[in-house]
């Protein structure tokens, strides 16, 4: 199983490059892990000074088209959105929205109209002069004086004739800021940066002038015009310089001031040393450990989805072995809860969706499959890459599989009685089939936010603001997706014609549901397939079709090969940093969707390690969950220290999260079971089968209004754990919670039941008793003296035990506790 | 025995602290939020009907008497009280009313399929795969808030658009359909469960703020924690003011005014939108559906839905306006889309998205008129049109909020109705 970094390497170079492939290299040429540090590494040639230096004076040099002048104008904010980056331009000039269509703008600049914006017949005449100096009225006011550097430097490029892009140009090879790395004193005003633009011949220039620059945190530090940083307060964040297509990030750091007690870096395990380096960089002190309480609620909210009982919070808290926490998270990482927690989360990753399932009449079945497909998978702990393989090359049915065995497995499938063995597939072809990913446009944006973690929703329209894609790179994904379908083939159309003939009377409107209902008594019906088609565009009956074609030259299989490349593992990264985001409520690269070059992780070093360590792992899920739940980091207290408690960033002390919708429904479900059935849990979970329990309507309705997404939006991360006057109300007030409360096979019921046989001088203690078990079943915790004095007195001043009993609980479960996981 | 007299409550301060950090002083934000229109004259409330199906605009507020039978249909317009504005005749109550909304004719879109026809109507932005706009009572209450024991945004039924990307924290508390008339409802999560009196309520709310104390180092300086305390103190509130309960108990209400609304369901929702917007609820979400009539368009009109509408729809205005609310409260109506110019031979007519009608009323709008126009057979704009985004820019802007305002989703700006104008005729 194991796949080592060289086998992978080996695998790839082994493999032909088709052309497209070249298409898949040129659409997503970047490795994150291109650092600044290493491109430095390279040697210094000989170094052209600024261009603000050149051109500050008079000279004869006719400045680049893409060097300078773009970059000029780039920086200037002319192609921003709101100036002539607008749809409809500004004022009759239109450049490309932050600039990536060099033709296109040179020709606005130079031919759009008579005379020309740069004017190379008169000069000094050019509006690309006269507008931004404001010798003419321009909307978007004043750039530069006559004289300016600026100014000498688009006039020298109009007098000399305004030179287009020239072939002899030599792309940029590189782009490096410097200092890589900026430690900043709360008295540093002025540091500046230097940005050198190194060019595939090896010819290298300073372009800090060229450059557009931002702070990723101003409340940290800012960043000037002219790449110069100050200090604004304490914490980390990066300053990020932007020319041509290139865009690098420099960290800033600003340490707290304040006590710091440096801790030993020996003996830490990776992720621990890997933080703890930055903390001491930082000055930023770590939280202490979190209680054993803390930890068991913590790990099996996080791990499994679902609160530990009662009994089992007793069992941990009397364990004295030192090892019991590693012990727990094994005993946790097999179980069927796990299973559940993270088969739910590949389900909403990818896009399980019962809506928007292909076959109308077949979506809960389909749904319930893919979900049992995936299941299976996380159950068996089968590499994390082999499940991505499985849904990006997806096929209906393998080369030697005929349409007529397709169809019958598929209505066996979904059959009343049928047997449910749709996880025995080797793929899962519905992701490619799903209703919202039915256009290239979609399935592309779902590909590189699922599996990438990259957004690419700029780049549909236009270049990318903050990331070197550009519409030409979407274009290029998007041109694997193209001839991809879910219809039938030819061969399927003329079964499907021959049966709805000899089945369906004609001029019947729901000839599906006849359809349905046949395949469910056990009748063989057609289905559409997942299918590509070579040749034209798509539609059933055009191009040739071609199923599970030879292995290499199978497009999607070079995507796929292409997602495992090593010198560029967005597939791992993007997959760490989500499950990263998952424990500690916030992504090492946050938002977690967002892998761009603009928004750089918080922790390189940690995220390379963990990328690193997944792939070499043979992508093991468990191995993740192992790294990062054993971390000291993971096991913090909430509790921040003076020195910490402004610091979100660094996993310095715990975030309190909000349960997840299904997660506090369960919760509620599990605190209010009696004993047998809370060991047991059986009940009907809400992290577990997507339409398991969604039965009820009501339940339903209730989840997705405490936060549960859908999962129809194709590239958005939909949940929602925020506060709500719905979740308020639901624990304080609703039916359902108090119907829970108030089952006959439910804990309040069997405390009564107890309290009920005790002699009269025993029912303090008893009472005693079930006021521990309330807060053991609700907060995982025992109740402090305090607490417990509360709760005591307010059974005393209840008109009946019941009445005590069942406030006491549903107080627990309108406590903050309760729904944070802490 | 209650100590309390709808004054200071568990929490409280928090709210007030609340208040107080988005510096508005407790009168002010009372002011703010009581039913008086804006000082710009737009509403601060707003109720949205949904006309769930597809309305057919050449039956309802688009007549086309003069056009060829298999286009006209089998209605006939009758006049009202604006001279020169004619509607179906079945809807006699709405003829009597006119000058107290105006129509909106030649609205068109291309999407002619339920669910993203839905979505456009009700956002003003076509829907996209990649991110999910949010409805309007979502927007118009996250930019003007209820008082604190009352929910800011009530959806009667399924709301047929949620939060969006703003977030559940948005979305409308929803209550079930109404039965109709002396049917009694009961508000899921405000009625208290069986058998539990308000005191016994109040005295677990005491002792709660006793037992809710482990994150109290980081109250008043943290998002979560002081979220969850404002929504808890809300759902108090809520629960416990005779305030929602009263609003929400249609008995109350004198004979009189009951009897400008008719005893089905829908018409007891306009009802009960007038009361929730009274007690200070900002917007109301309802919807009258069963308008998607691929066959026996004319008799599923005519003998249930017209009726209803006309009854719902009307008491609707004339009570806004019996209470000084209608300046105050601005009112949208419309399905998702038109059905098409030319009945089939079952008598029904499918979807049309090309051309459609709908209905505005209250805020700024002046009523009694007319807004653009479709041709002869209703099947397109007569000029350009008005497209869904000019729609929802209206009614924004009708509700005092800036449809070019700016939120941030998923790292990007979207501006709220990006492609849509305002359509000033309507407020001139």
């Amino acid at each position: 199983m194991k796949r080592s970094l060289r086998h992978l390497l080996r695998r790839c170079s082994r493999k032909g490059r088709t052309g497209l492939l070249v298409i898949v290299c040129a659409a997503l040429p970047v490795s994150v892990f291109l650092t600044t540090s290493e491109a430095q590494e390279q040697k210094q040639p000989a170094l052209t000074p600024s261009v603000a230096e050149r051109f500050s004076r008079e000279t004869n040099e006719t400045p680049d088209f893409r060097r300078h002048v773009l970059p000029l104008l780039n920086r200037s904010g002319c192609n921003a959105a709101a100036c002539h980056g607008a749809k409809e331009g500004q004022g009759g000039f239109q450049l490309s929205l932050f600039g990536y269509d060099l033709e296109a703008d040179y020709k606005q600049l130079v031919e759009d109209r008579d005379p020309p914006r740069a004017n190379w017949k008169e000069p000094d005449k050019s509006d690309i002069l006269l507008k931004p100096s404001l010798q003419k009225d321009h909307e978007g006011g004043f750039h530069f004086d006559e004289g300016d550097w600026q100014y000498r430097l688009l006039q020298n490029w109009v007098r000399g004739r305004a030179p287009g892009e020239s072939t002899k140009t030599a792309p940029l090879a590189r782009l490096v800021v410097e200092p890589a790395e900026l430690v900043l004193k709360s008295t540093d005003e002025a540091v500046p940066l230097r940005a050198i633009a190194v060019w595939a011949d090896g010819t290298a220039e300073d372009v800090t002038a060229l450059c557009r620059f931002q702070s990723n945190n101003e409340a940290v530090a800012e960043v000037d015009e002219e790449g110069v940083v100050s200090f604004r307060g304490s914490g980390d964040t990066q300053a990020i310089a932007f020319y041509d297509q290139m865009i690098v990030s420099v960290p800033i750091l600003s340490p707290y001031p304040g006590n710091y007690r440096a801790m030993p870096l020996d003996g830490l395990e990776p992720i621990d040393r890997l933080i703890a380096a930055k903390q001491e960089k930082l000055r930023l002190e770590a939280a202490d450990s979190c209680s054993d309480a803390e930890f068991l609620r913590r790990v099996s909210l996080d791990l499994t989805g679902t609160l530990p009982t009662a009994q089992r919070v007793r069992e941990f808290l009397a364990d004295s072995d030192l090892n019991k926490r590693a012990r727990l998270v094994e005993e946790l990482l097999a179980s069927e809860e796990y299973v559940a927690c993270w088969t739910n989360f590949l389900c909403e990753l990818t896009g399980n969706s019962e809506n928007q399932m292909p076959d109308p009449a077949f979506r809960r079945e389909q749904s319930q499959q893919w979900y049992d497909w995936i299941e299976r998978r996380v159950r068996d702990n089968v590499p994390y890459d082999e499940i991505v393989e499985g849904m990006v090359c997806g096929t209906s049915r393998s080369p030697d599989e005929s349409y007529a065995d397709y169809c019958r497995e598929l209505s066996t499938n979904v059959r009343a009685d049928g047997p449910r063995s749709y996880d025995e597939r080797e793929t899962l072809p519905l992701y490619w089939a799903r209703v919202n990913t039915r256009s290239a446009d979609n399935k592309t944006l779902s590909f590189s936010h699922v599996f990438l973690g990259v957004r690419l929703q700029c780049a549909e329209c236009h270049k990318h603001p903050f990331d070197r894609w550009t519409k030409d790179d979407f274009d290029g994904l998007k041109a694997f997706f193209e001839p991809l379908g879910y219809r039938l083939s030819p061969e399927g159309e003329q079964v499907s014609q021959a049966f709805r003939e000899a089945n369906v009377p004609p001029d019947v409107r729901n000839a599906q549901g006849i359809i349905a209902k046949l395949a469910r008594e056990g009748k063989v019906i057609p289905w559409k397939e997942l299918t590509y088609a070579s040749g034209s565009r798509g539609g059933s009956n055009s191009g040739t079709f071609t199923q599970g074609a030879g292995r290499e030259a199978d497009p999607l299989r070079i995507l796929m090969d292409w997602l495992r490349d090593p010198s560029h593992p967005y597939m791992s990264l993007a997959f760490v940093n989500r499950v990263w985001a998952h424990y500690f409520g916030l992504g090492i690269v946050d938002p977690q969707d967002d892998l761009s070059l603009a928004n750089p992780p918080s922790n390189r070093a940690l995220l390379d390690y963990l990328a690193a360590g997944f792939i070499e792992s043979g992508y093991d899920m468990k191995w993740l969950h192992r790294q990062i739940l054993k971390s000291e980091a993971y096991q913090r207290s909430w509790q921040p220290r003076s020195s910490n408690r402004a610091d979100a960033r660094n996993f310095s002390h715990r975030e309190l999260r909000r349960l997840p919708a299904e997660v506090i429904y369960d919760a509620v479900w599990l605190a209010t079971a009696n004993d047998q059935k809370a060991a047991l849990r059986s009940g009907r979970r809400a992290v577990g089968p997507v339409s398991g329990m969604t039965r009820s309507e009501g339940v339903n309705r209730l989840l997705g209004e405490l936060g549960k997404p859908d999962r129809s939006a194709v590239c958005e991360n939909e949940r929602s754990n925020e506060p709500s006057l719905t979740q308020a109300i639901f624990l304080q007030n609703d039916p359902e919670v108090d119907k829970m409360i108030s089952r006959p096979d439910g804990w309040v019921a069997s405390v009564c039941g107890r309290l009920k046989g005790v002699p009269a001088n025993d029912l303090g203690q008893a009472k005693e008793r079930s006021v521990e078990e309330a807060f053991l079943r609700t907060l995982s915790r025992f109740p402090t003296q305090e607490e417990h004095q509360v709760c005591l007195e307010f059974m005393e001043n209840s008109a009946t035990p019941e009445n005590g009993v069942r406030g006491i609980l549903w107080m627990l479960l309108n406590t903050k506790e309760f729904c944070i996981n802490r | 025995m209650n100590q309390y007299c709808d004054g200071i409550r568990r929490r409280d301060f928090l709210a007030w602290g609340v208040l107080g950090a988005s510096q508005l002083s407790l009168s002010s934000y009372l002011r703010a939020s009581s039913a008086n229109p804006a000082a710009n004259g737009s509403a601060t409330s707003g109720i949205f009907i949904f006309l769930n199906g597809g309305p057919s605009h050449q039956d309802t507020f688009d007549l086309k008497p003069e056009a060829a039978s298999e286009y006209r249909g089998e209605f006939k317009p009758v006049s009202t009280n604006v001279p020169g504005l004619q509607i179906c005749e079945h809807l006699p109550r709405l003829a009597k009313v006119a000058d107290k909304f105006t129509l909106v004719r030649g609205v068109t879109h291309t999407l002619g399929a339920h669910s993203l026809g839905t979505q456009y109507l009700q956002t003003g932005t076509r829907p996209i795969a990649s991110l999910v706009h949010p409805g309007f009572g979502s927007v118009a209450t996250k930019e003007h808030p209820s008082p604190p024991d009352v929910p800011s945004y009530i959806s009667v039924d399924k709301p047929p658009m949620g939060a969006g990307f703003l977030g559940v924290r948005y979305a409308p508390f929803r209550i079930g359909k109404l039965a109709g008339m002396n049917r009694g409802i009961r508000i899921r999560g405000i009625d208290l469960p069986n058998g539990l009196p308000l005191d016994e309520f109040e005295r677990r709310n005491e002792t709660l703020e006793q037992l809710d104390t482990a994150f109290r180092s980081l109250e008043g300086n943290h998002e979560l924690v002081d979220g969850l305390d404002e929504f808890s103190q809300r759902a108090f509130s809520i629960i416990s003011s005779p305030r929602m309960r009263e609003a929400f108990d249609l008995n109350r209400e004198s004979p009189g005014f009951k009897q400008l609304f008719g005893r089905d369901g829908f018409s007891q929702s306009c009802l009960l939108a007038i009361r929730l917007i009274e007690a200070g609820v900002r917007f109301v979400t309802l919807s009258l559906g069963g308008w998607d009539t691929h066959s026996n368009n004319f008799p599923t009109l005519k003998n249930r839905l017209l009726p209803s509408l006309d009854q719902g729809l009307a008491g609707l205005l004339n009570g806004l306006d019996h209470r000084g609310l209608l300046k105050s409260t601005a009112v949208m109506v419309t399905g998702e889309f038109g059905r098409t110019p030319k009945v089939k031979d079952n008598g029904g007519r499918d979807h049309y998205p090309r051309c459609m009608a709908m209905l505005m009323a209250g805020g700024r709008i002046s009523g009694g008129r007319v807004v653009g126009a479709s041709d002869e057979t209703a099947s397109q704009p007569l000029e350009k049109g008005f497209s869904p985004d000019d729609m929802a820019a209206t009614f924004y802007e009708n509700l005092g909020i800036d449809p070019k305002m700016q939120y941030e989703a998923s790292g990007r700006p979207i501006t709220l109705v990006r492609n849509g104008k305002t359509v000033s005729e309507l407020f001139s």
